[in-house]
């Protein structure tokens, strides 16, 4: 009867331990994409070789740091006449980060920062888009980042469409505003969550994009 | 407001490299502490290290003087395992929990980012701990079945830490059948390490048990900086705060006992560091963390049998020099390992 029981005991908490273990499988949100196309408004592509996303956060309390992630991908439907018709759909690997030092941009990747290997993307996806004034407007959307999706809004500047090798292209720039502990990036943040740390809290990101229409 | 020193690891390591052709920097301006270099604050070293030894330090004499004043053991109970062997696993528990907590401004109960699980692992070997000793304690002893109860429960709790850290990994990172074979060694070497030490504890009583654990727990201190992963040395600095306090503690009370309880913890929070250098951090280095993971068995030349009768310091010895050996090659080949400098540091 004991032995019975000893034996089922780890038994039980291994499976228990497995189930709980496997439960909790979080995958990685899959990068985000359009749903369906607007019928009237061009439908575009990133051109990743000519679009930026640049990463401004403050450094012990006082100096203003500079990084990026190369390779944006993603899509879009844009109308100025129609804003509101609008979809975006953003992706960029957080292995992509790059700040021009290899062995910071190695520790940006690890567990201490972005955990590229459980979060191996950064997505945005665009709830809404309204217009303020001129070419400028207001893009809403939900930000993947670190495991964590937050709702952000984006001050959304249309720079217009022209052509590059024959190809209808289209480019504008979104400035984002974000806390990193609202996705639960707190690593050498000061305590009361503010800039003051060794890093800072808020991170102002700046996508510049050209796409080639498709 | 405390001074952040956020200049990083790099710098202190750039100190050690030869001069290269590179551009002129103040050498005088980036030589750092230690606690800098892992980019400590004063309130991150306090967070990390004070509070957590002080509180282990006043909870451990605290629960030995209670344990003292209510059951005042009898010598005809000497062969009894000794002290409230429960008081180690939960103070520490309960100490590393303020240093998780003081270190994320922003606590989850279950974290999205798997790499931050220590609560809960460490909950987790808190809890099996006290059970050990709970078993080792209860009247009707386990006499036969104290083994089988306790291999079981650390078994269980090393299957438990590799999947709590790794599950999330799959399948993108990590395929289901990899975390399997993980999650099973870690399960086999955390009972075995646990058995290893524990039968090394019950012979080393007092002070002199923290003193074999110390140099694990702090040659994970440079095995996880060297490769990169602040966090990881933040918690190891941790334990080693958790078991100088420890130390101090046996120096007051001669018979206070890690075992069945205390290693218990010990261990499965190296082995949940180990788990996330590794997996979680690119640069981390294999070699290093496979010694760390070796030297709670080269313990074992204290429990032979014509060192383990002697009542000097031999048996001490025994344990402390291989472990201590075995734990400074990890230190060492991370050191010798570390990675390749930008001119820059960061």
């Amino acid at each position: 009867m004991r032995t019975r029981t000893f034996v089922a005991l780890p038994v039980a908490l291994l499976l228990a331990a497995g189930a709980l273990g496997f439960a909790a499988h979080e995958r990685s949100t899959p990068a985000p994409a359009i749903e369906s196309a607007t019928v009237e408004a061009a439908a575009y592509a990133v051109d990743s070789v000519h679009s930026s996303v640049v990463f401004r956060i403050k450094h012990a309390g006082i100096a203003n740091f500079y990084g990026r992630f190369n390779g944006l991908s993603g899509e879009f439907t844009f109308d100025p006449e129609n804003p509101s018709a609008g979809q975006f759909a953003f992706s960029v690997k957080t292995q992509n980060v790059d700040t021009g030092n290899s062995q910071r941009d190695d520790h940006l990747r690890n567990a201490d920062f972005f955990n590229a290997v459980q979060f191996p993307s950064i997505d945005f996806k665009s709830t809404s888009i309204t217009h303020v004034e001129g070419n400028h407007y207001v893009l809403k959307g939900d930000l993947s980042l670190h495991g964590k999706t937050r709702p952000v809004e984006a001050k959304f500047e249309w720079l217009g469409t022209g052509t590059f090798r024959n190809r209808p292209i289209a480019a504008f720039e979104a400035v984002i505003e974000i806390k990193r502990s609202d996705f639960d990036m707190t690593h050498f943040m000061a305590p009361d969550g503010s800039d003051s740390g060794g890093l800072g809290n808020n991170v102002t990101i700046k996508v510049a994009v050209e796409a080639a229409q498709k | 407001m405390t001074r952040a020193t956020a200049v990083g690891l790099p710098v202190l390591l750039s100190d050690a490299l030869p001069r290269r052709s590179c551009p002129p920097r103040s050498r005088r301006g980036v030589r750092l502490t230690p606690a800098a270099a892992i980019q400590m604050s004063t309130r991150d070293l306090l967070v990390t290290t004070v509070y957590p030894g002080f509180i282990t330090g006043v909870g451990l004499l605290a629960a030995w003087l209670v344990w003292q004043l209510l059951f005042r053991p009898s010598a005809s109970i000497d062969s009894r395992p000794r002290g409230p062997l429960w008081a180690a696993p939960v103070v520490f528990t309960v100490a590393f929990l303020v240093a998780y907590y003081g270190f994320n401004p922003k606590p989850q109960l279950w974290p999205t980012n798997a790499a931050m699980r220590f609560h809960v692992t460490a909950a987790a070997g808190g809890a099996i701990g006290v059970l050990i000793s709970l078993a080792a304690l209860t009247p009707v002893r386990f006499r036969l079945g104290g083994r089988l109860f306790r291999q079981p429960l650390t078994l269980a709790l090393g299957a438990f830490i590799a999947l709590a850290l790794l599950a999330p990994l799959a399948p993108h990172a990590l395929n289901a059948t990899r975390i399997a074979m993980v999650a099973s060694a870690c399960a086999i070497w955390l009972s075995l390490a646990t058995a290893m030490l524990d039968a090394t504890a019950h012979r080393l009583q007092g002070w002199r048990m923290p003193i074999v654990l110390v140099p694990i727990a702090a040659a994970a201190i440079p095995v996880c900086l060297y490769g990169g992963y602040a966090t990881g040395a933040r918690f190891s600095a941790c334990l080693v705060a958790l078991l100088c306090a420890a130390l101090v503690v046996g120096l007051v009370c001669h018979r206070f006992s890690l075992e069945r309880g205390g290693v218990a913890f010990v261990l499965a929070a190296l082995l949940s560091l180990g788990v996330v250098a590794e997996f979680y951090n690119p640069n981390s280095r294999t070699i290093p963390l496979i010694l760390l993971g070796l030297a709670p068995f080269a313990a074992v030349l204290s429990l032979l049998p014509s060192l383990a009768r002697r009542k000097n310091l031999m048996p001490l010895l025994a344990a402390v020099v291989p472990v201590a050996l075995v734990a400074g090659a990890a230190a060492l080949w991370a050191f010798l390992g570390k990675p390749h400098l930008d001119p820059y540091p960061y």
